[in-house]
């Protein structure tokens, strides 16, 4: 199991087809803050995406935020990806 | 001796005789700057006005305060070609009892001269008038141009007020609207913030993707066979549709080609083609920035037309009868090309049909420019929430990953055989279906939106028939 | 046929995303100039993400790595390598060493997993003085070398100059290196025309570089591209010379023979491929065959 030890954040929230996600410690569980511009067409597909990165690194205890403008989910995974690595090291 | 001026919007609505359930009527060309709707009904709540039915050929973002108004009963029913998104999430929340009714550019001057519609008082903005009426567009602080969307509403309200923010002495030469309609003239201080007359709309786009579009939409013309001497033209103002002028204007000055006309919305764009001698006239319903506006004023070949000349099917002819090729937005298009103008895709009204089914309906190859997805929400659907132009009236959809043709169109004017002009001019011809799975592929089939069960607006085409519904966005 | 190579920021999702409608032959997708240090790690997994997942059959992909002395390159390597991109582009490359050592990492990689060995081309950016000088070295350092491509901006600075528009600072270093490219029998690159407004000036910009003998060039903009594409698009002998090709091998075909020979020289299978692409753009482009002349 791997920890987040620090908070990290990534993503630029001014560009489109992107999200701005931001990770730290939790507190005894995961904690979802999650906004999008489709997320009634596709807000059920990214949480699933965002949970199933977190489980790929074993991350059960993480407060998260989503700001999602579009991003498929490729990209959402990428960032996703990128922001446990930023908040797993030391 | 007729003194047709009065001192205040407070005093004409009394004596022009605004009562209760009555009719008012405004323009659009003053865009997002235009103080004129905002003010006649502020006056009209004041004096305990209600239960009026609003004919306005626009709403933007500025008549915010007309959800008030309706809220408060002073408005009960609106009638417009175009509404912009505050109001329009408004309507679509269900605020409103009777539906709003849509018209196009063609069928709101149509059901106006053929008495179906009928106006007490039209309201007419001029930036600058006589003390008769006599007044234009062209010239003045305010200056927007072509006055083409009043007129059939100057020539049959029953009562016209012009409101002014530059009153000169009589005879205004050149006037759009003349004396001869006008009851009342009303000097005001402004009529409109000059910024958003000239609403930035007519920047060219930098993005590669829809350049890519618009160069495409050239080939596309010209595979059709329509790239020819004496050719007419028309595009809309936004993203890849304006780019297609400046790759259009390349095209033609190599193929040493000479159009008829551009008809329209007339832009910058639009100018300099006509100047660069690729056109020889450009037929003008409305003036989209201020280099079109001057234009209008000095070019004897920049002439203003009315909606009813531009395109409604209730003349002998309209200005769509001869025009060649059209270049179109769209929210959503679905597989049988019917086209959604209207909403966004979770219904909340954001749009209209301005001219975009008069144009499809009447022009021989009309093109509807738009790329597979925009973030992430397809564009190309099996259905369209609603529809605001019929598919059978669309001939091609441009995008970024290949051109789709339709090959159920029934106009009978239309471009023949296009799918095999366009592969044999190597242009990528894929099938809509094709193109719909490509973006799903990318982004994943998307939820749709729930869909309340209430009426909130209909839909007309462009003969004033009745084309679809738009229902209630539910509240969660 | 390679005209265009169009650099994309890795970092920028959308643009990376619709790479593929740019017009370009070929995209470099960029690591290195075009993303901050802070965003390696993030533009790095990004761009794997978008290469596993869209569609970019029909262009070729190039990826651009950062440089030897960065702390980047390795992982760029790791990440990158095992999607197998046609090309990956090394900057700053001055010696043979350089190709050497990208060569051997790429090489352990590509064993790593499972692809065919040498099956990544390198395509070395020669960009300083040194690297000048040393291109034939270079480009004949590794059969990996496909191709190589000037960096002007850079080299320019080298030099301490200034970098202009009409470009005399750079004309020796592009003489030079196409020279070398040819001599080593590797494509040879321009450097990008920078002017990214001026839709006018890269149309004599690649035309310059077509006459010098580069095979194509290079672009940041995407405005670019179409003129890059038709300043090094086939000439009309080019495309009569292919169906001419096309023709006599179906000919030989019917005939049963085994080896085709047209004005004397035998057409080998480079020379047929190489037909068969030209003709395939020749109609892309709308080039057609000229009318045959009456014997």
């Amino acid at each position: 199991m791997s920890k987040i030890i620090r908070a990290a954040s990534v993503g630029n929230e001014k560009q489109n087809a992107d999200c701005v996600i931001t990770i730290e410690p939790g507190n005894g569980g995961i904690e979802l803050d999650f906004t999008s511009t489709v997320e009634i067409q596709y807000g059920d597909a990214m949480k699933e995406a965002i949970f199933d990165e977190l489980s790929k690194y074993g991350i059960t205890d993480a407060k998260l935020t989503v700001v999602d403008r579009g991003a498929i989910d490729p990209v959402l995974r990428a960032r996703m990806e990128a922001v446990i690595k930023r908040g797993m090291e030391g | 001796m007729i003194d047709k001026v009065v001192g205040s919007i407070s005093e004409v609505i009394k004596k022009a005789g605004l009562k209760d359930g009555m009719t008012i009527s405004f323009h659009h060309h003053l865009r997002n700057g235009d103080y004129l709707l905002n003010m006649v009904l502020d006056e009209a709540a004041k004096q305990g006005i209600k239960d009026l039915t609003l004919h306005a050929s626009s709403i933007f973002e500025c008549h915010e305060p007309l959800i008030e108004h309706i809220k408060n009963g002073v408005v009960t029913q609106i009638m417009c070609n175009y509404m912009s998104k505050t109001v329009g999430s408004a309507i679509a929340s269900g605020i409103m009892e009777k539906p709003v009714i849509f018209r196009s550019h063609g069928s709101r001057p149509g059901d106006i001269c053929n008495g179906k519609t009928h106006i007490d008082i039209a309201f007419i903005g001029a930036p600058t008038s006589d003390v008769m009426g006599n007044c234009t567009g062209k010239r003045g602080k305010t200056r927007f141009g072509s006055m083409g969307y009043a007129m059939a509403d100057a020539e049959h309200a029953d009562t016209v007020v012009v409101i002014t923010d530059n009153l000169v002495e009589y005879p205004m030469l050149g006037a759009s609207i003349t004396e001869d309609f006008v009851d009342y003239v009303v000097e005001v201080e402004s009529i409109g913030d000059p910024e958003g007359i000239m609403s930035g709309t007519t920047a060219i786009t930098r993005d590669p993707v829809r350049l890519r579009m618009a160069q495409m939409a050239v080939k596309c013309i010209e595979a059709a066979g329509l790239l020819e001497d004496g050719m007419s033209f028309q595009t809309g103002a936004g993203g890849a549709t304006l780019a297609v002028s400046v790759y259009l204007k390349e095209r033609m000055l190599k193929k040493g080609v000479v159009g008829s006309f551009i008809v329209g919305g007339i832009t910058s764009y639009s100018v300099d083609l006509q100047q660069s001698g690729c056109f020889k006239a450009l037929l003008d319903v409305q003036s989209f920035d201020t280099g079109a506006a001057a234009d209008l004023e000095t070019n004897p070949n920049h002439i203003e037309v009315s909606g009813r000349q531009y395109a409604s099917a209730v003349g002998k002819s309209s200005c769509m009868t001869r025009l060649d090729c059209a270049m179109l937005g769209a929210t959503e298009i679905d597989v049988d090309f019917n086209v959604n103008v209207h909403t966004d895709s979770t219904g909340n009204i954001m749009g209209g049909s301005g001219g975009h089914t008069d144009i499809a309906e009447q022009c021989r190859m009309a093109v509807i420019i738009a790329p597979l997805f925009r973030n992430r929400l397809p564009i190309i659907l099996d259905h369209v929430r609603v529809i605001s132009t019929q598919g059978q009236y669309v001939d091609v959809l441009i995008t970024e990953k290949g051109v789709a043709v339709n090959e159920n169109v029934v106009k009978e004017n239309r471009v023949k055989d296009l799918k095999a002009k366009f592969i044999a001019a190597g242009i990528p011809v894929v099938d809509i279906h094709e193109l719909k799975k490509m973006a799903e592929e990318i982004c994943g089939i998307p939820k749709s939106a729930p869909k309340g069960d209430r009426v909130v607006a209909e839909v007309l085409g462009h003969r004033g028939e009745h084309v679809d519904y738009i229902y209630n966005v539910p509240r969660s | 046929m390679r005209r265009s190579m169009l650099f994309i920021p890795a970092a920028n999702p959308k643009q990376v995303m619709f790479a593929a409608t740019m017009g370009a032959d070929t995209i470099i997708f960029d690591l290195e100039d075009a993303v901050s240090p802070m965003e390696k790690d993030s533009a790095r997994i990004l761009l794997r993400n978008l290469l596993k997942t869209m569609d970019y059959s029909k262009i070729e992909i190039c990826v651009r790595v950062n440089s030897l002395d960065s702390p980047f390159w390795q992982e760029d390597l790791e990440e990158i390598v095992p999607l197998a991109p046609g090309l990956i582009m090394t900057p700053k490359i001055e010696s043979p060493a350089d190709v050497e050592v990208f060569d051997k990492a790429i090489s352990e990689i590509e064993e790593k997993s499972g692809l065919e060995k040498g099956s990544i081309g390198l395509v070395p950016l020669i960009e300083t003085a040194k690297g000048i000088e040393n291109s034939y070295l270079v480009a004949t350092a590794s059969p990996r070398v496909k191709a190589m491509l000037l960096g002007g901006e850079d080299y320019t600075a080298n030099l301490q100059c200034k970098r202009t528009k009409e470009g005399n600072e750079i004309d020796y270093a592009r003489k030079r290196i196409v020279n070398a490219a040819r001599a080593a029998g590797v494509e040879i690159y321009d450097t990008p025309f920078t002017d990214a407004h001026d839709d006018f000036g890269i149309i004599d910009d690649a035309a310059y570089a077509k006459s010098l003998g580069f095979t194509g060039k290079s672009a940041i903009s995407p405005r670019h591209v179409d003129a890059i594409n038709e300043a090094f698009s086939p000439s009309q002998a080019d495309v009569d010379y292919a169906y001419d090709v096309r023709d006599a091998l179906a000919e030989g075909k019917e005939k049963g023979l085994g080896v085709v020979a047209l004005r004397g020289k035998m057409i080998d299978k480079p020379v047929e491929i190489r037909a068969l692409q030209t003709i395939a753009i020749a109609k892309e482009l709308g080039i057609e065959r000229s009318p045959k002349e009456d014997d």
